[in-house]
């Protein structure tokens, strides 16, 4: 919809044609900006889906005592909610981006895989399409957790489970058809001249983050394949009875589970790379040492992921272990945070609405990345493991962090996609409301779970009430808060003043070098690089 | 050893957890609990929360320093720097050296919390949906600790007591200055089991054994609660550990063993009426022979006599009645609460064979016990036990939850056969989340709720149970 | 079209490493239980076999043995270790029994799952022989002494003072009908 109206003003288009007309176009595209707008708009649609269940639990733990909903209920909730917004909201908001932008910056003409590319967006309504009608099961959608342990998601599971396993299944498919495109993109279609190490840090986080994606997203696919197995074919993978390990479950899913965790932030870092500088009208600071810390954090991703599995029983010598490789993402990720800030130091800054989230990103990241070196430590792991510190730790890097960046990347490049400035009154409230709303939703849980409130649970000891009911109440103003964004980004696509070409005076880059909207192709014959990141 | 770790926490950090404890008054964090190893680990995360907080003010302040001055609307003009190895080379050095120095005191802590030798007493902690079993190993003694909080406090439709949902029927008692170790499993999924001021915490495995220690210094009630999430009611089983002195360990050791004596009596033993007369003799010498005098002749125009009374030769029932309730206008008293179920089934035998009453009738402990159980008592006890062990999954008004849960409004298995109805409950059903009662209620209590369920909802089968009948349960036919 | 063959040449390669990457997936159970077996990761202990005594038995010292018994479910049986606490030097040959009764009208079919705490101490635990290795069918009423043998590796390191012995037996009488009815002479002897 958002480059619906600009088939009158092709630019550089000498012999091609326009979209087609009506709702073929959005079944039969293989244009990338129509397959990341589709992408963009279903990842909203999942956002306000998993953050509605957000708000249903949130005002359960409101008060103590059950008021709303049943225990079941809320197992269900809580569950649906940590599974749309991984899988539904924040990694198809990454990878709808990675299609508008990474042809655009690396001045390809399309994705490399067009035809599957609209395959792999295709695939996930009807992966979150029947996640979504569990809910309307006898025994009631998936309850065990977004992490679903066995043997509560296998034997002890209701019958919805089989169809979260095809839906797991569906969108594992078409995460990696999506990275296999984005890699090959990358490797095979830059502009003459795009050498890697020119390309923008947005290109790189994304390359790295698809190779993660292809490396563990089949992981997770055999992981649930194997519950299946369990459930209906009689093999015992995670039931002690038949000679398997419930534990076992645990290693393999967060072997997927701790890369994914970078699969969410590391595109954010790119972002966040790409619009620091334009801001503060210098350039980045440490590019090649931004590039090797994502590397590392990549790399290292996959040697920590028993720290989730502190309290588990491992020997001593595993605990250390993961303990010492845990503590030492904090390096990589130090160096980035450094370079952000030396980025901004002795520039020349201004705060628009895209720059407001990028600050906040750092800030609150920070924040949150802090306190996952606390969780690092394995003896006082034991205190905050499965607590609301927990929980406060990983909403601080997944709110303020990925969708906080994502945020910040769709007013960042919205002008370039509908052609209309943005309103900054607007993007500015929306920015300090949901700012407001976060931290008040999520800082207060430091203090529950330090005070040793468990999470998942829909009923809490008296002690834990105040900073409950101030952390709901954040939850609303952040919810609704989000209604000013998406009515923020109908009127920028509806109407607005045109946007130039470079419509931020420091941004840098192949994108800003096509009008804005950018036409329905683009880089149909590769531009000259220069010099340029 | 003490010193060497001692000096190795307290020269790096030492000074920075010095405001800890006004932190831990307001309620905000971490308790230091009551055992070395949880000062240990409060101490530690003392020491990294204050090293974060060091990181976080630098880093901002220099962050919102930049934010502030370079700004374009200062004026402020960008430099083209945009690369510095040597800072570059500082700012990878400089995290590395906190991490190591952090480093070192975690891991002499975990040492020493994985060191489980020379343990005194072993518990082993086993968890079901949704409860916790304790089992004492060296003194044969378990039972399972369940919510007390009632469904009405949960509902908002009482007030919520001080201990709202940390609240159990039976406490974890342990000794304090003891080297306690814990070994968890579980019977159906993964739960965990947290104590934060013992800052114990282990996941319970089904099918595999996990071990813990503590030793607690303070004697106090400690609550903790499950922290893997297990089902539905996950947050509804609670962990609450009574640490008391040694002595009263033993005591209450000694207590809980003789109750459970008693029951096994009551249950399990076959009672011959030769050891019920001469049990019953002393019984009869110690309780009833002031008034009714040793031959049972009474005191003419005072006590009446038993020998060939129409109470000690006539119905049982009449006879057992008076015993264990008194008779109200007289000096007659009730003995319920002063005799067990033993000593008056003894006691009722021996006065209906003494003195040539020669009844030949032998009364069982149980008839004792299930006398005290009538239809009313049966139903509200029922009713208690229902909220307790049933409710959460058959729900409170009976109706189960649709696909998950079968109701229990009018269905077979509680209109039909009462010995099915029985068996389920003692035995479960295997391949159901149906668990067997049998080690987790007594048998009143079983006898109680399955009257419950048969009468209440409109069921009004009409029928019941008594304790005696699930007592002497075989499981038998399926 | 030299990018679309490059480009075909890639995607080949990614789908082949998406390939690996799903058998991994499968690869670490068997992974998962040989690192379990050096490690003792989890208490999982593996059949010694036929592991002749050691020659030598360390009389300095003894370390404690104790053994419980565990239920999964609503398993209905009785099964208890004949003696709960051994004091055994280590190196020393140790014979012991639990005894289990099925209470139940029907025949039924367990599977006990041994579990050894400390982990660390699981590859210490020797077993040569074990009820635990085979499935154990208990006809309605029934009651069988489970015989198992087992010494304490002399290398066992001297903080390990005391290890604990978890069997937790589970009803697998539905399992063992399936998989009887699927193939009736196939030797279904547990890998435990």
């Amino acid at each position: 919809m958002s480059t619906a109206d600009i088939t009158a003003e092709h630019h550089d288009d000498h012999h091609d044609h326009g979209p087609a007309k009506g709702l073929s176009r959005w079944f039969f595209t293989t244009n990338h900006k129509d397959i990341g707008s589709m992408y963009l708009w279903f990842s909203l649609a999942m956002f306000l889906v998993g953050g509605s269940m957000a708000l249903v639990i949130r005002a359960e733990l409101f008060q103590p005592g059950l008021q709303l909903v049943e225990p079941g209920f809320f197992n269900q909730m809580t569950t649906m909610h940590g599974l749309i917004m991984v899988f539904g909201a924040v990694m198809p908001a990454f990878v709808g981006l990675a299609n508008w932008m990474v042809p655009m910056m690396i001045g390809a003409p399309d994705m490399a895989l067009p035809r599957m590319n609209n395959w792999s967006f295709w695939i996930l309504p009807f992966a979150f399409g029947m996640l979504l009608l569990t809910l309307f099961m006898d025994g009631g959608a998936p309850n065990f957790g977004w992490t679903f342990y066995a043997p509560l998601s296998t034997t002890y599971a209701p019958d919805s489970v089989t169809f979260f396993i095809f839906a797991v299944h569906m969108m594992g498919v078409s995460s990696i058809m999506g990275a296999i495109n984005i890699v090959a993109t990358i490797l095979n279609m830059r502009a003459p001249g795009m050498t890697l190490m020119k390309m923008p840090l947005f290109v790189w986080t994304w390359l790295i983050t698809a190779y993660l994606l292809i490396a563990v997203m089949p992981v997770l696919a055999g992981v649930v394949t194997m519950m299946l197995m369990d459930i209906h074919f009689g093999t015992s993978f995670f039931d002690a009875a038949g000679g398997g390990d419930p534990v076992l479950f645990q290693h393999v899913f967060w072997f997927f589970g701790h890369p994914e965790v970078y699969i969410m932030i590391l595109p954010a870092f790119g972002i966040v790379s790409a619009i620091i500088p334009t801001f503060a009208r210098k350039q980045l600071f440490g590019y090649a040492s931004m590039v090797y810390a994502t590397a590392s954090i990549a790399f290292l991703s996959f040697i920590v992921w028993a720290h989730h599995m502190f309290t588990v029983g491992m020997p001593l010598a595993g605990e250390l272990f993961f303990m010492f490789a845990t503590m030492l993402i904090a390096v990589p990720t130090g160096v980035k945070v450094f370079n952000w800030i030396a980025t901004m130091w002795r520039g020349s800054m201004t705060f628009e609405t895209p720059m407001l989230f990028a600050l906040a990103f750092v800030i609150l990241f920070t924040i949150g990345g802090l306190s996952g070196l606390m969780l690092a430590i394995a003896p006082a792991d034991f205190q905050y493991h499965d607590t609301y510190f927990v929980v406060a730790h990983f909403h601080y890097v997944l709110v303020p962090g990925a969708i906080f960046s994502i945020m910040a990347a769709v007013y960042y490049w919205l002008p370039k996609w509908t052609g209309h400035q943005l309103n900054e009154g607007a993007g500015k409230f929306h920015f300090w409301m949901s700012f407001i709303g976060v931290n008040i939703t999520f800082f207060p849980m430091h203090f529950i779970g330090l005070a040793g409130m468990p999470r998942r649970i829909p009923d809490y000891a008296l002690q834990f009430a105040d900073f409950n009911a101030i952390a709901s109440v954040g939850a609303f103003i952040f919810g609704l808060s989000q209604l000013i964004f998406v009515w923020n980004v109908i009127q920028n696509i509806r109407s607005g003043k045109k946007a130039e070409a470079k419509c931020w005076e420091g941004a840098e880059g192949l994108e800003w070098s096509v009008p804005s909207p950018a036409p329905y192709h683009t880089f149909t014959t590769p531009p000259q690089i220069e010099g340029a990141k | 050893m003490e010193t060497r770790k001692n000096i190795l926490r307290g020269s790096l950090f030492g000074a920075l957890t010095m405001p800890s404890a006004a932190f831990a008054e307001w309620g905000l964090n971490m308790p230091v609990g009551v055992t070395e190893i949880s000062r240990s680990v409060f101490s530690l995360h003392m020491t990294i929360f204050w090293v974060c907080v060091a990181i976080a003010v630098v880093v901002f302040g220099v962050m919102f320093y930049s934010m502030f001055h370079h700004r374009k609307s200062r004026g402020a003009k960008s430099a083209h720097f945009h690369e510095n190895t040597t800072v570059e080379v500082i700012w990878t050095i400089i995290p590395v050296a906190i991490l190591v120095a952090m480093a070192v005191p975690s891991a002499a802590t975990l040492i020493e919390m994985y060191d489980p030798s020379d343990a005194e007493i072993d518990v082993q902690i086993t968890g079901y949906q949704w409860k916790w079993k304790y089992d004492y190993l060296d003194e044969e003694v378990s039972f399972f600790s369940n919510l007390s909080t009632s469904r009405d406090a949960i509902y908002n439709a009482e007030q919520k007591g001080e201990n709202y949902l940390l609240e159990v029927d039976k406490h974890l008692v342990l000794p304090v200055d003891t080297k306690i170790r814990f070994l968890l499993t579980a019977n159906d999924v993964i739960h965990s089991w947290w104590v934060p001021d013992l800052a114990v915490k282990k996941d319970a495995i089904p099918g595999f054994i996990n071990e813990s220690w503590t030793i607690i210094e303070k004697p106090g009630i400690y609550r903790g609660q499950c922290t893997e999430l297990c089902g539905k009611d996950h947050g509804y089983m609670p962990v609450v550990v009574e640490a008391v002195s040694k002595e009263d360990y033993a005591a209450w050791v000694a207590t809980i063993k003789a109750e459970a004596a008693a029951k096994a009596d009551l249950a399990g033993k076959t009672w011959t009426l030769d050891e019920l007369m001469t049990e019953g003799e002393q019984v009869y010498l110690k309780a009833c022979a002031a008034c009714h005098m040793p031959n049972g002749e009474g005191l003419p125009g005072a006590f009446p006599a038993l020998k060939n009374s129409p109470i000690a030769v006539g119905d049982v029932a009449a006879h057992i009645d008076i015993v264990v309730n008194g008779k109200p206008g007289t000096a007659m008293q009730a003995y319920k609460d002063q005799l067990s179920a033993v000593e008056m089934a003894a006691v009722i035998t021996y006065e209906r064979n003494a003195w040539g009453n020669n009844t030949g009738e032998a009364v069982t402990p149980n008839q004792i016990a299930d006398m005290s159980w009538d239809m009313d008592r049966l139903m509200t006890v029922g009713e208690e036990v229902y909220g307790k062990a049933c409710a959460a999954c058959h729900q409170p008004n009976g109706q189960g939850i649709p696909g998950a849960f079968p109701g229990l409004v009018g269905t077979d298995i509680v209109m039909g056969d009462i010995g099915a109805h029985i068996d389920i409950v003692v035995n479960g059903k295997a391949g159901s989340a149906m668990q067997a009662f049998k080690d987790q209620l007594s048998p009143e209590e079983i006898a109680a709720v399955v009257t419950y369920e048969r009468n209440a909802w409109g069921n009004n089968v009409g029928d019941s149970v008594k304790p005696s009948t699930v007592a002497s349960w075989n499981g038998g036919e399926k | 079209m030299s990018v679309a063959a490059d480009t075909k040449k890639l995607v080949a390669r990614l789908v082949l490493g998406t390939v690996l990457m799903f058998g991994f997936g499968f690869a670490m159970v068997p992974i998962y239980n040989v690192f379990c077996e050096i490690t003792g990761l989890n208490g999982k202990i593996t059949r010694t076999g036929e592991s002749e005594q050691p020659l030598v038995v360390n009389q300095d010292r003894t370390v404690k043995v104790r053994f419980i018994s565990v239920f999964n479910e609503e398993m209905p049986w009785e099964f208890e270790p004949m003696q709960k606490v051994y004091q055994v030097n280590p190196g020393q040959m140790q014979q012991t029994a639990f005894v289990a009764t099925n209470p139940t009208a029907n025949n039924m079919v367990a599977q006990a799952i041994p579990s050894v705490s400390p982990s660390e101490a699981a590859q210490y635990l020797q077993k040569v022989n074990c009820f635990c290795f085979d499935r154990q069918p208990l006809d309605a009423g029934a009651t069988a002494e489970m015989p198992m043998v087992f010494f304490i590796d002399p290398e066992i390191p001297e903080h390990l003072d005391s290890i604990t012995l978890s069997y937790t037996l589970f009803d697998i009488t539905d399992q063992q009908q399936v998989a009887e009815a699927k193939n009736d002479n196939n030797d279904k002897r547990s890998t435990l």
